[in-house]
């Protein structure tokens, strides 16, 4: 499938959508324990997963695009900033945690899920002006951490057994 | 391609972060305490601060810097300030539930609304006996 710059094609839509679906059935599940930015990361699976197998323009492309239709679909122009911002910095952090070769996918994976909290929790304290967010900083630490070996140790299956 | 083990650097990653979190949670949730007042912010604008010991209902509309259409309703009883309505998208701010200690926040994002508890005056609680 990934002979053809059609296949490419079809293969990166394909990942959106996945990305998508994985973004909605996140947002169903009550996980948000009364704090905001609480949460698994099931998108991540995917973004884990094109950043291995495709590389990391892919993963970019992959969950720049998610972002942007997350926020079309469900949010508004205040989500979009924290997404992205999280987005951002998370991608980057994985980028250069597996260029390192020093960690395996949980490893990768679970630096990703804090810096994607960290980056929203950054982008809240500029956005709205107020310190006071960087009280749920350590329940986002934990959560992401929790999260982040859970996804992490999933991708890594993935990635050994799916076929593209 | 072995990327399904745990590596030793991941082991050890984790555990940093853990103990991070660990000590994070130590100083934001031991050191608490009860706080004497709120302060409501709009916009990272301070609007208003209300007592705790009143009971108070107040809701936040445009009149309060708010964005047009955009409401929450706030409520202070017993000492605890709590969203219970909303018509902000994602109701995380209701299920935020109550805050009392000092540096605990209720944050509304679609309606840039922070509920902060603050060290205002003191409710004398121990120390003092009939
Ligand atoms: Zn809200």
């Amino acid at each position: 499938m990934m002979k053809t710059k059609t296949g490419k094609v079809a293969l990166h839509g394909m990942l959106i959508t996945l990305a998508l679906i994985l973004s909605y059935v996140e947002s169903l599940l009550p996980l948000s324990f009364a704090v905001p930015g609480v949460k698994l990361g099931l998108p991540n699976i995917v973004i884990v997963f094109a950043l291995y197998r495709l590389g990391a323009g892919s993963a970019f492309t992959v969950s720049a695009t998610r972002v942007v239709l997350v926020s079309i679909l469900f949010g508004n122009m205040m989500s979009f900033g924290f997404s992205a911002a999280g987005m951002i910095l998370s991608l980057a952090v994985m980028i250069l945690m597996k260029k390192s070769g020093k960690f395996s996918v949980a490893g990768v994976s679970v630096s990703g899920g804090v810096a994607h909290n960290a980056g929203q929790i950054a982008a809240a304290v500029l956005l709205l002006g107020t310190k006071e967010i960087f009280y749920y900083l350590p329940v986002l630490c934990v959560s992401g951490v929790t999260a982040g070996i859970c996804i992490g140790l999933l991708s890594a299956y993935l990635i050994e057994r799916v076929e593209i | 391609m072995k990327e399904r083990k745990l590596r030793k650097n991941d082991i050890l990653l984790i555990g940093i972060l853990l103990v991070i979190s660990g000590l994070l949670f130590f100083f934001a949730y031991i050191a608490k305490d009860p706080g004497g007042s709120v302060t409501i912010s709009i916009d990272g604008l301070e609007i208003m601060e209300l007592p705790l010991k009143d009971d108070i209902r107040i809701e936040l509309s445009s009149e309060h810097g708010l964005e047009e259409g955009h409401r929450n309703l706030l409520h202070i009883k017993d000492g605890k300030a709590y969203i219970d309505e909303a018509n902000c998208p994602d109701k995380v701010c209701i299920d935020r539930g109550e805050v009392c200690y000092e540096g605990e926040t209720i944050v509304c994002l679609p309606h840039k609304l922070t509920v902060t508890v603050t060290e205002g005056e003191k409710q004398e609680i121990d120390g003092v006996s009939e």
